[in-house]
C-alpha cells in the first residue's frame, strides 16, 4: 500500500472517529418501539419489512429474523408497515414508554388494488444503500425459469449490472467483476460453489429461501472477503403454529419441504429435500449406464426463549452433485456443506446482538476403481468461522461493530494412482501419490459504521472495516522474479504464521431526499479478497480450485465509486434509477497463456498481476404492483484489464466486458388464479479471440490468434414465457396447489455458446467456423403443491 | 515435481490418439458432463468474418537419429480462410544445421517442391549433440532475407527390448477392457530410466506408416512409469473390428507391425502439446483462452525445429491365437 493511500485512509479513519464523537451523548426524551413482523399464516419472520413513521418521516427495516427497533420520541403516530409482496399496514399507537409490538402482514396475492406503497419505497430509500436489493421467494418464484425450477441467482442476474456468464450458467459477473468476486452466502456461511449441474441449478432450493439481500457494490462493512457483490440468503424459518407441506414436481426436479413447530411458539423446524431424477430419461437418449445429477438438504432449527430476548436457529446443508459411468467406475461428485449456529441476542431495546458460528466445505473428488488400477483426485476448501455483530440504535443513528475470524484450509488438489501387477502395466504394484500444497490461513474482519441521519432528508453512511489474512505453516512458497521465473523455494515448518496481508476497507455513502420523490445517493466502497478461484475457463466447472493470497500474491481490492439518482412516481407506482459507478481494481489476477492450474506445483507461477478498471451506466423502471408489474433495465457497461505478459502488457477487455445489457420483465395477473410472465435479455455478445491467420503444418491448420478478446460472439438474447393456474388463494381450504407451463427462449434463438474453427475434413484446403447453440425453444411444465 | 503438471496433459493428449482411448477416466468424466449439455445441443457452419495479419515465417524443421534424408519445411502463414495454401511457399532460402562439434549439415530447396529443403539421405543426428538451425529466408516479401535460428539438443531413448502382440481385451493403460471387444494387443518390454523423458509412438503395418503426423503422433509422458521396467504395456490395441472413431486397422496373421518410439525435447513436446490444443474443438466450461502455439524459432517466425531420436521394435503377428491376460 502507497504512502499516499495510507495518508488518505489515516485521514478517513480521523473523520470516522470524530464523527461517532458526535453522538448526542443525552438524547431528548425518547422510547424504543422494537418487536418482529411476521406472516399472519405462517408466522414466519418477514425480512426486510419496512416500518415508517411519517410524521417524523423516519423509519427502519426489519432484519433477517423479522425484527425491527425504532426510536422516537413521546408522542402519538400513525405506523406504516409493509413489505414485497404483503399487504401495507397501519398501525396507530401512542408511544410513552418503551414498547415491544408484533405486526402480522398478510401476503397480498388476494389484494391487488389499493396498496399502498409509499412508506416501504421511502424507508428502502432511506437506507441509502445504492445497489442494494431484496427478494423473496415469491418474487422468484414468478420469474420464467429454464425446466421450471425457480432460482435466485437466475433471479439476481436480471437485476442491472449482473450478466449471467455463459447459457444456463449460475456464474455471473457484477458491474465488471469476476465470477469469483461474488460472496454467496446461505445462512452467514459461504458456499463455494454455487451452483448444480455445471451451472443449471444454483444450490438454493426456492423451496426452503425465506429471503435473500443482494448488494451490488455498496458492500456493508459487515461482509468482507469478496470484491463485487454479496448474496445473503437466509433459509426459510418453519411455522411455529402449524405444519406446512410443500411438494413439486418439474420436468427434472422433485422436491418436498416440511415445516412447523416442534413446540408450539417456541421451537420450529424446516426441512426440505430435492433430487433429480433425469438419469431415468438419459437411456432414452441412448446413454446407458450413467449417474448424472444431484440432491440437497436444508434443514434449520429455531428456538425462541420465554424472555423474548434470546433467539438460537441452527441450520445445515448439504448438496451433492454425482456424475459417473458404472461401466467405468468412473465418479465425478462435488458439493457444498455447511452448519451454522446463530444466537441472537436483545440487551435492551437498543442493543443486539448476533453470534455465529459456523463450518462451511466445499468438496470435489474424481475417482476410478478397477482390477488393474484406481485413482482418486481431490480439491477441498474448509472454512471454520466465529462471528460477533453488535447494533446499536440511538436516536438518529444505527451503530454497527462486530468482528469475524475465519480459519481457512485450502487443500487444492491431491491425487492418489495406484496400479496394479494384474493389468500387466509395469513389473510390480506401483502406488503414485501426489499432493498440491496445503495451505491454512487465519482472514480476520473487525468493523465498526454508523448510518446517521443529519436532519430529515440527509442520511449519512461511513464504516471503517479492517481485515487481515495470515497464511500458516507448515508451507512452502515459490518465489519469483519479474519474468515469473522461479528463483527459490521457501519452507516453512512448524504452524508459524509467516506472512500477513492486512487492508483498511473505508465505506461511505451519503444519501439525500430531494421533494418530489427525487433521492441523491453517492457512496465510495473499497473492498478486499484474499481467495481466489483459478480456473482458465470462460464459466468455471468443478475442477476448478481455491487458492489464497500470500507472500507472492497480493490480495485483490476493489474501489468503487458510485452515483445514483431515484425518482418515484407514487401517482403510477412506478420508480426510475440511474445509477453510474467506477471501480479500480488492484492486484488484478489472471493466468497466463497456456496455463496449468490442476495439479500443478507451482500454480502461482502460473498467475500474471496487473490492475483492471470497470465503468458503467445503469438504468431501471420498475412497476412493483398493480396488474401489470415488472422491470426494465439497460445497462452499458465496460471491463477492461492490463496484466503483465498476457497480451503483450496492453490493455484487453475482460471476460466480462460485455458493454450493452437489456432485461424486460413483465407479470400480468389479471386474476388471482391466472398469471403470465415474460422475460426478455439482451446481452452484447462475449469477448472472445478469432484466428487472425494459420499457418500449415503436415496439412494440418494451425490458427494463429491476435490480441486476447478483440473479438466478440454474437449479441445474444432470448425470450422466456411462462403462465401459472393454480388454486384461489385464500380458498378457504387447506391447501393450494398451482400449475406452470412455459416456453424457455420462446422464439428460438440460437445463441452462441460455443464458436469453433474447423478444417474442413471432405475439402483440407478450406476452413469453416462452427457455432454451437445449446437451446432452442424448450417448453417445461412443474406442479407445485402445498398444505 | 514439475513433471506431474503433464498428467492431464497427457490425458488429454491421449484422447484424439487413434488408440481408442476415449475411455481415459477424467476425460470421460468431463465429457459425460459436457455431453449433458450437448444432449440439448446442436451445431451450425456459420460465417463469421476474420481479421487478418501481416504473415511470418512458419517452419517445420526434422532432425532425428534416422539414417535419412531429413527436411525442412518453410511457408508463410496466410488469412485463416485463405484456401490457396499451396501458394505460400517460402522459396530461395538457405537452410543448414550446425552442430556443436562443428559439423555442417546443408538443407537443399527440391526443385520439384518449392519450400521443401533436404538433406542428404547420409545424414544422422547424434544422441547428446546440440545443433543449431539457421535459415535466412524471405518471409515478408520485401526482397532482403530475414535471420531465423533455433537450437536443441538430441535426447537419449531406450532402447526397445522386445515389442510382443497379445491377444485378448484391450489393456491401454487406463483403459478399461469392453469384453465385447477383443483383439491384438501390442506390447512394448523396455526399461525406462529414472529421468524424465517425453516419449511419442506411432507404428507401421507392414511398412506403411501410421499415426505419424503432429496431430496422430501418441505423446508418452513417463509420469507414471519413470525408473520403471516396462513389462509388457500395450501401447496400441488392434480391435478385431475395427471402428471408425480409432482410425485403427484389423490385423491379420502375418502382418508385420513395428512400433515406432521417439523421444522429444521438452520444447518439442510442448510445441506438439500447444498444436493439439489449438486444433482441438473449444468448449466453454472446460477451456482456456486461446493462446498461440509456442515454438523454439527466433525472429517471431511460427514453427519448432525437432529434433529427436527414434528407435522401432517389431513383431509379426502369429499364426494362432494365443488367450490374453484377461481379468
Amino acid at each position: 500500500m502507497s504512502d499516499c493511500i495510507q495518508t488518505v485512509l489515516g485521514r478517513c479513519l480521523w473523520l470516522v472517529l470524530l464523527l461517532l464523537l458526535a453522538f448526542p451523548l443525552q438524547a431528548q426524551v425518547s422510547f424504543t418501539l422494537s418487536g418482529k413482523v411476521q406472516d399472519n399464516r405462517s408466522r414466519e419472520a418477514i425480512a426486510d419489512a419496512a416500518i415508517w413513521v411519517p410524521l417524523l418521516q423516519k423509519g427502519t427495516i426489519t432484519d433477517s429474523e423479522g425484527k425491527y427497533a425504532l426510536s422516537l420520541p413521546v408522542g402519538d403516530y400513525v405506523l406504516e408497515i409493509s413489505s414485497l409482496g404483503y399487504a401495507s399496514m397501519d398501525i396507530a399507537l401512542k408511544l410513552d414508554r418503551d414498547m415491544v409490538r408484533n405486526f402480522f402482514l398478510q401476503a397480498d396475492a388476494v389484494v391487488l388494488e389499493g396498496v399502498e406503497v409509499k412508506g416501504n419505497r421511502s424507508v428502502r430509500e432511506s437506507r441509502n444503500t445504492i445497489g442494494m436489493v431484496s427478494l423473496t421467494s415469491e418474487t422468484i418464484q414468478k420469474i420464467p425459469a429454464l425446466l421450471g425450477e425457480p432460482d435466485i441467482i437466475k433471479a439476481v442476474q436480471l437485476l442491472p449490472g449482473v450478466l449471467m456468464s455463459t447459457e444456463t450458467s449460475s456464474g455471473f459477473s457484477v458491474r465488471g467483476g469476476g465470477l469469483d468476486q461474488n460472496a454467496i452466502i446461505l445462512d452467514q456461511a459461504t458456499l463455494y460453489n454455487p451452483t448444480h449441474t455445471c451451472g443449471f441449478f444454483s444450490v438454493f432450493n426456492n423451496d426452503a429461501v425465506g429471503s435473500a439481500r443482494i448488494y451490488k457494490g455498496d458492500i456493508p462493512i459487515v461482509y468482507g472477503g469478496r470484491l463485487a457483490s454479496v448474496i445473503d440468503v437466509a433459509m426459510k424459518e418453519g411455522d411455529f403454529q402449524n405444519y406446512h407441506v410443500d411438494a413439486g414436481l418439474g420436468l427434472l426436479v422433485a422436491k418436498a419441504t416440511v415445516n412447523g413447530p416442534i413446540w408450539k411458539d417456541h421451537t420450529s423446524f424446516l426441512a426440505s429435500v430435492r433430487a433429480t431424477y433425469f438419469d431415468m430419461f438419459l437411456p432414452l437418449a441412448g446413454i446407458d449406464g450413467t449417474r448424472l445429477g444431484f440432491y440437497d438438504f436444508n434443514a434449520k432449527l429455531v428456538h425462541k426463549f420465554d424472555n423474548n430476548k434470546d433467539r438460537i436457529s441452527f441450520s445445515g446443508y448439504l448438496g451433492r452433485d454425482r456424475f459417473g459411468m458404472e461401466s467405468m467406475d468412473i465418479g465425478l461428485d462435488y458439493g457444498n456443506q455447511m452448519l451454522s449456529l446463530t444466537w441472537s441476542h436483545l440487551f435492551s431495546d437498543l442493543w443486539v446482538m448476533n453470534a455465529n458460528v459456523h463450518v462451511s466445505d466445499y468438496l470435489s473428488y474424481a475417482q476410478q476403481k478397477t482390477d488393474g488400477y484406481d485413482f482418486v483426485w481431490r480439491t477441498r476448501i474448509t472454512d471454520y468461522v466465529g462471528k460477533v455483530d453488535w447494533t446499536f440504535l440511538p436516536e438518529n443513528h444505527e451503530v454497527r461493530f462486530g468482528f469475524d475470524l475465519r480459519y481457512h484450509v485450502y487443500q487444492p488438489g491431491d491425487l492418489e494412482v495406484n496400479l496394479y501387477e494384474a493389468i500387466g502395466f509395469v513389473d510390480s504394484n506401483y502406488s503414485y501419490r501426489f499432493n498440491q500444497d496445503h495451505y491454512n490461513a487465519l482472514e480476520s474482519g473487525v468493523y465498526i459504521g454508523n448510518n446517521q441521519s443529519i436532519g430529515k432528508r440527509l442520511l449519512v453512511k461511513y464504516g471503517l472495516r479492517l481485515s487481515t489474512f495470515s497464511n500458516q505453516g507448515p508451507d512452502s512458497v515459490s518465489c519469483f522474479d519479474a519474468d515469473y521465473n522461479r528463483t527459490d523455494r521457501r519452507y516453512y515448518a512448524g504452524r508459524q504464521f509467516y506472512h500477513t496481508h492486512w487492508g483498511f476497507e473505508p465505506r461511505v455513502g451519503f444519501s439525500y431526499q430531494f421533494d418530489h420523490g427525487v433521492q441523491l445517493k453517492l457512496n465510495y466502497t473499497r473492498t478486499l479478497q484474499y481467495s481466489q478461484l483459478a480456473t482458465n475457463s470462460t464459466s468455471g466447472n468443478p475442477l476448478d480450485i481455491w487458492f489464497p493470497a500470500n507472500s507472492f500474491v497480493k490480495p485483490q481490492v476493489s474501489d468503487m465509486l458510485a452515483l445514483g439518482v431515484t425518482k418515484s412516481f407514487d401517482d403510477i407506482g412506478l420508480e426510475l434509477s440511474l445509477d453510474a459507478y467506477y471501480k479500480f481494481l488492484h492486484n488484478v489476477i489472471d493466468f497466463k497463456d497456456h496455463s496449468n492450474v490442476l495439479l500443478n506445483t507451482d500454480l502461482y507461477g502460473e498467475l500474471r498481476m496487473g490492475r483492471g478498471w470497470a465503468y458503467g451506466v445503469e438504468v431501471y423502471l420498475k412497476k412493483e404492483k398493480g396488474i401489470v408489474n415488472g422491470s426494465l433495465s439497460y445497462t452499458f457497461s465496460r471491463s477492461m484489464r492490463i496484466i503483465d505478459q498476457v497480451n503483450e502488457g496492453e490493455a484487453y477487455p475482460s471476460p466480462q466486458d460485455r458493454p450493452h445489457a437489456i432485461n424486460v420483465m413483465l407479470n400480468i395477473e389479471p386474476h388471482p388464479r391466472h398469471s403470465v410472465s415474460l422475460n426478455w435479455m439482451f446481452y452484447s455478445g462475449q469477448p472472445t479471440t478469432y484466428p487472425v491467420g494459420k499457418a500449415v503444418i503436415d496439412g494440418q491448420f494451425i490458427p494463429i490468434y491476435g490480441k486476447r478478446n478483440s473479438d466478440r460472439m454474437e449479441n445474444y438474447h432470448r425470450l422466456d414465457v411462462s403462465y401459472t393456474f393454480g388454486s384461489r388463494p385464500n380458498n378457504g381450504k387447506p391447501y393450494r396447489w398451482s400449475l406452470s407451463a412455459g416456453l424457455y427462449n420462446a422464439y428460438g434463438r440460437k445463441n452462441p455458446w460455443s464458436v469453433s474453427f474447423y478444417q474442413d475434413p471432405d475439402n483440407p484446403t478450406r476452413s469453416y467456423a462452427v457455432k454451437v447453440y445449446l437451446f432452442s425453444v424448450v417448453p417445461f411444465v412443474t406442479f407445485n403443491f402445498n398444505f | 515435481m514439475r513433471r506431474f503438471d503433464a498428467i492431464f496433459r497427457f490425458l488429454r493428449d491421449v484422447v484424439p490418439v487413434p488408440v481408442g482411448v476415449m475411455e481415459v477416466p477424467w476425460v470421460r468424466s468431463l465429457s459425460v458432463m459436457a455431453g449433458f449439455l450437448f444432449l440439448f445441443s446442436c451445431a451450425e457452419i456459420v460465417d463469421i468474418p476474420l481479421g487478418s495479419m501481416d504473415p511470418v515465417l512458419v517452419v517445420d524443421a526434422k532432425l532425428t537419429t534416422d539414417t535419412a534424408s531429413h527436411v525442412v519445411k518453410l511457408n508463410r502463414s496466410c488469412d485463416y480462410y485463405d484456401p490457396d495454401v499451396n501458394s505460400t511457399a517460402v522459396s530461395g532460402a538457405e537452410v543448414y544445421v550446425l552442430a556443436d562439434d562443428g559439423q555442417r549439415i546443408d538443407y537443399y530447396e527440391n526443385v520439384f517442391t518449392p519450400g521443401r529443403y533436404c538433406t542428404s539421405a547420409d545424414v544422422y543426428g547424434e544422441i547428446g549433440k546440440n545443433y543449431t538451425l539457421h535459415i535466412e529466408a524471405d518471409a515478408d516479401g520485401d526482397g532482403v532475407k530475414e535471420l531465423y535460428e533455433a537450437e536443441s539438443r538430441m535426447p537419449s531413448i531406450p532402447r526397445i527390448d522386445s515389442v510382443r502382440p497379445l491377444y485378448g481385451m484391450g489393456m491401454l493403460p487406463f483403459y478399461t477392457p469392453d469384453p465385447s471387444r477383443l483383439g491384438w494387443n501390442i506390447r512394448i518390454y523396455a526399461q525406462d530410466p529414472p529421468s524424465k523423458e517425453n516419449y511419442g509412438f506411432s507404428f507401421a503395418l507392414n511398412g506403411r506408416m501410421y499415426f505419424d503426423s503432429i496431430t496422430d503422433i501418441f505423446c508418452f509422458p513417463d509420469i507414471f512409469t519413470s525408473g520403471l521396467y516396462l513389462q509388457g504395456l500395450t501401447i496400441y490395441f488392434f480391435a478385431d473390428e475395427p471402428s471408425d472413431s480409432t482410425r485403427m486397422p484389423a490385423l491379420k496373421k502375418g502382418d508385420s507391425v513395428t512400433m515406432v518410439l521417439y523421444s522429444f525435447t521438452d520444447a518439442y513436446n510442448q510445441y506438439i502439446s500447444d498444436v493439439n490444443e489449438a486444433v482441438s474443438t473449444d468448449l466453454p466450461v472446460f477451456s482456456a483462452a486461446p493462446s498461440n502455439v509456442r515454438g523454439n524459432i527466433s525472429n517471431g517466425a511460427f514453427g519448432c525445429f525437432a529434433v529427436y531420436a527414434v528407435t522401432r521394435g517389431s513383431c509379426i503377428i502369429p499364426e494362432s491365437v494365443e488367450t490374453g491376460n484377461i481379468r
